[in-house]
């Protein structure tokens, strides 16, 4: 007498297949997230900066829906006078994030098309780094061009679900 | 409706990554393992919830989860093959007292394993007592002994 049961030797061995390439994909998933393409780290960080090198921004290529974030606005002395230094923030970056903190703290923030403004009084001979918290509210890809004083530099974030 | 995408999504994954660990996973659980359990909860919470700790939220998340769980069976039952995708299928480990190296070998378990079933619930001494074990669809392996193979008193 054979034993009554729903063996299944066909799909027993696709489940042992699917199993190891799940095993590989899970390690690549793992691998993927210590390197930094899944959020934070090494392959995340990174910095653009404009053509004159006067305006640079360190950002995470990666980042979170609803994560704290943080981007560094470096802007050299050359862009700053009278003791001030405006940066136009604008793009579908601005749009989607939360800026929930700005420091050094800015001076003046007024809305500006497409975007927002930020000035920041400067001490003579300053280069100034300005630090953005921000929380991310939406997902995919979000454009950003800081500006200031025509010299702009653009760069992207792809946001994770 | 973002509360029901994200127990879908919660749901989706957390199913696919205990399917990838195997049937044996959550037939064993240790204490070790217990606290791991707690911790993917604790882990996964935020992600079902985010920002939104209403009641609402709440009973929509688990609503979802239960719904799913339901529909999954129901899906299992209608369509047999959705089942084995879901849940697997029983696999057997030791016919007429022999021992299937290869597919003991693929689901990573020893004779040793076998033979603990066997002393637990039919009080066997010898795996030639095994008629059959099974290594059955929630992890557990049930043992059929042979006819002749009574447990001593």
């Amino acid at each position: 007498m054979d034993l009554e049961i729903g063996q299944h030797r066909e799909f027993q061995k696709k489940e042992w297949l699917a199993t190891r390439i799940g095993w590989v994909l899970i390690a690549l998933f793992l691998l993927a997230g210590l390197l930094g393409f899944l959020g934070p780290g090494p392959f995340s960080q990174t910095t653009a900066t404009s053509d004159s090198g006067y305006v640079a921004v360190e950002f995470q290529r990666i980042g979170h829906n609803n994560a704290d974030d943080n981007l560094t606005l470096d802007l050299s002395n050359e862009t700053v006078t009278d003791g001030k230094v405006t940066v136009h923030l604008t793009g579908t970056w601005p749009e989607s994030v939360d800026i929930t903190g700005v420091s050094p703290q800015p001076s003046a923030e007024y809305a500006v098309p497409g975007g927002t403004a930020y000035e920041f009084e400067v001490l003579d001979g300053a280069d100034v780094s300005a630090s953005f918290a921000f929380r991310a509210t939406g997902y995919g890809p979000l454009d950003a061009t800081a500006s200031v004083d025509g010299d702009s530099v653009d760069f992207t974030q792809f946001v994770l679900p | 409706m973002d509360a029901v995408l994200r127990a879908l999504a919660i749901y989706l994954i957390l199913l696919l990554l205990f399917r990838l660990m195997g049937k044996r996973t959550m037939s064993q659980v240790t204490t070790f393992d217990f606290v791991l359990l707690l911790i993917v909860g604790e882990a996964t919470q935020q992600a079902l919830l985010g920002e939104d700790f209403s009641i609402v939220q709440a009973a929509l998340v688990v609503a979802t989860l239960i719904a799913l769980s339901r529909f999954s069976d129901f899906l299992g039952w209608k369509f047999p093959t959705f089942g084995r995708v879901t849940e697997s299928v029983p696999l057997v480990l030791v016919q007429d007292g022999k021992v299937l190296d290869d597919v003991l070998t693929k689901e990573h378990l020893t004779a040793d394993e076998i033979m603990d079933a066997a002393r637990e619930t039919q009080g066997l001494e010898r795996m030639d007592q095994i008629k059959w074990a099974v290594l059955e669809q929630s992890g557990t392996i049930s043992v059929v002994p042979r006819e002749n193979a009574a447990p001593k008193s």
